[in-house]
């Protein structure tokens, strides 16, 4: 126990702001995000001890996944808005900061799960099917679903429209 | 390209504030990991309890297979009759059954009078899926009879009469007809009667294997008591089954108003007496009108199968029992009294059965046992006696209906003659009600713990 409580302190020092950002990137919130980064580690502790090698990817599935179900149990709860739930910080990119924030915001969460794997973790297809537990098909087709949304949102990203 | 888009997610993630873990996450995670497991456990125990009783009730209350049609008969030592209501049925023909015993049915929507059959192969109890016509009312006369080879079931049937019901059961129910059910091939054969109000039973004896007698009066339509609302007007008819339609009897064959409380038939001999210890003879072979006395008063005359004798128990006064007795049975066109001759000291003795050849006679004994719940109580109980040394010996342990004998006609008098095995007391099915209510408490249970360590996880 103390051995996992010592791995786990010190992958928490070394990758906590990294997924918290992920995290945020799923959420769109700060609190949330660091909620949902909370949860998937307090979560994580109980498969510690079976982890084998890196725990970072399993936690980012935990992190992934958690945020799909906790979305899927708040939409009844909540009613959905126009406005942002904060605002961002005014500096030079700040307006397009907030447009892209925005355009996340219209996705679903399995969307936004697929973009922010595929284009901030860089993962592959096959990587991202299995964070999601999805078949590579749909991650496909939920990632031209998905760009064609930000598209729509965002006309300066119309160059990015292309599966790479 | 796709860069530009990595690169804005990276510029948007960036502006993400730096922050510290909390310090007791990883005790969090272990207390929702114990948490768990301690939910999992109970979640998993609740099923296979579940998985369990649910498994036990359904092999308890499963339909009875049927019995080997052709088994060999067997009579059970005892009778049971503290009978669970979710006794199964059969699942089809039950075979040849020794006896009969009406008994409440319980569903999970309601209950309802039924009837469970013991089949005479094995011993087995189950209700019977009688037509829904069938009149299960404990109130009636003459309310069933098997066939001495317990292959054939007699009861009435309820209907709608060509008037006005005047009903006499207690559900308003009006009985309109006869019906036998064939043990073996689940036949039923049914008989109407012509009514206008309904009728109201009292004959219900097979007088051989095949061959039915019923009897009836007619109500009337108005209101009373039964004596005002009972036609007087009686006949008996016999229902020969092979050959279809039942027939009026002559109405000087029985005696206007013969019944199951003082009418007896071996292999197609009929003996019916009334109060005045005249006795009449319903003989196919001998047609001619025979009617006789006794030199004492008895209840019912139990002829042998050689048609020669008859068994009887005289009443006494002060006592439900008496000793039991023979006597010879008079020719045809003697009008003679004949005398009992005793056999069987004693006032133990309630009635004959049947005989089972032509030297031994099934007789109801009323024995005082000790009952650890009741006390002590005098049950019936089936001795078979030796007419010609007069000693008996125990063939079933209880007969439980000792009461009246109206009712031994729900026993197949034909087969008491066959070997005796030990009995096994029935299953008592559990409840399907209280699974149902053990099951929605185990899922609340369960739905409560999925909650909770859902609400951990969240």
């Amino acid at each position: 126990v103390a051995a996992g409580r010592k791995d786990f302190e010190a992958f928490l020092a070394a990758r906590y702001d990294a997924l918290l950002r992920t995290a945020y990137l799923l959420t769109g919130d700060h609190h949330d995000a660091e909620d949902l980064l909370q949860q998937s580690l307090v979560r994580a502790v109980g498969a510690w001890k079976r982890i084998d090698g890196d725990p970072e990817p399993y936690v980012r599935t935990i992190l992934v996944r958690q945020n799909i179900s906790r979305w899927r149990g708040r939409r009844w709860r909540e009613l959905p808005t126009d406005s942002l739930p904060e605002t961002l910080v005014s500096d030079e990119g700040t307006e397009d900061r907030v447009a892209l924030h925005r355009a996340l915001g219209s996705l679903a969460p399995r969307q936004r799960a697929v973009i922010v794997l595929r284009y901030y973790e860089d993962l592959t297809e096959a990587q991202t099917a299995e964070v999601l537990g999805i078949a590579v098909g749909t991650v496909k087709s939920q990632t031209r679903d998905a760009l064609r949304r930000l598209r729509d949102v965002l006309p300066g990203l119309a160059d990015v429209l292309v599966s790479p | 390209m796709a860069t530009d888009l990595h690169d804005r997610l990276r510029d948007l993630a960036a502006r993400t504030p730096s922050a510290s873990p909390p310090a007791n996450l990883w005790d969090r995670g272990l207390r929702r990991h114990r948490a768990t497991q301690v939910g999992r456990a109970v979640a998993a125990v609740v099923l296979v309890a579940l998985v369990g009783v649910g498994g036990w009730t359904w092999h308890e209350t499963r339909p009875v297979e049927p019995a080997d049609t052709h088994g060999s008969a067997h009579v059970p030592d005892r009778f049971f009759y503290h009978l669970s209501p979710w006794t199964a049925g059969f699942d089809g023909p039950p075979g040849p059954l020794v006896t009969v015993l009406p008994s409440q049915r319980k569903t999970v929507f309601g209950s309802d009078e039924g009837l469970v059959g013991v089949t005479a192969s094995s011993g087995t109890y189950g209700f019977l899926d009688l037509p829904g016509d069938a009149a299960l009312s404990p109130t009636l006369d003459a309310q069933f009879a098997i066939s001495p080879d317990g292959r054939r079931l007699a009861f009435w049937t309820t209907g709608a009469p060509s008037g006005a019901p005047n009903t006499v059961l207690e559900n308003g129910l009006t009985l309109t007809g006869v019906a036998t059910y064939d043990t073996v091939t689940g036949q039923v054969r049914r008989t109407h009667l012509t009514t206008g109000h309904g009728i109201a039973s009292r004959l219900l004896l097979w007088a051989d294997n095949d061959t039915l007698l019923f009897g009836y009066a007619q109500i009337l339509g108005r209101d009373g008591s039964e004596n005002e609302t009972t036609s007087h007007v009686a006949g008996t008819e016999v229902w020969d089954q092979p050959s279809g339609s039942p027939t009026l009897l002559p109405t000087d064959s029985l005696p206007t108003f013969a019944d199951n409380f003082s009418t007896r038939a071996t292999t197609g001999l009929v003996v019916s007496g009334s109060l005045s210890r005249t006795w009449w003879v319903l003989d196919p072979q001998q047609p001619a009108r025979r009617v006789f006395r006794t030199d004492q008063q008895a209840d019912l005359l139990v002829p042998s199968p050689d048609h020669r004798r008859v068994a009887a128990v005289p009443e006494q006064q002060n006592s439900n029992g008496g000793p039991l007795v023979i006597a010879a049975l008079p020719g045809a066109g003697s009008h003679a009294t004949v005398k009992f001759r005793t056999i069987l000291d004693g006032q133990d003795w309630y009635r004959p059965l049947v005989w089972t050849d032509s030297d031994h006679v099934a007789a109801l004994r009323g024995i005082e046992v000790h009952d650890p719940d009741g006390g002590p109580h005098i049950a019936g109980r089936i001795d078979l006696v030796d007419v010609r040394t007069g000693s008996s010996r125990p063939l079933v342990a209880e007969w439980g209906t000792h009461g009246t004998n109206d009712s031994d006609t729900w026993l197949a008098s034909g087969l008491l003659g066959a070997p005796v095995v030990h009995a096994h007391p029935p299953p008592t099915p559990t409840s399907p009600r209280l699974l149902l209510g053990i099951c929605g408490v185990g899922l609340l249970v369960a739905l409560f713990l999925w909650r909770a360590t859902r609400g951990r996880r969240a």
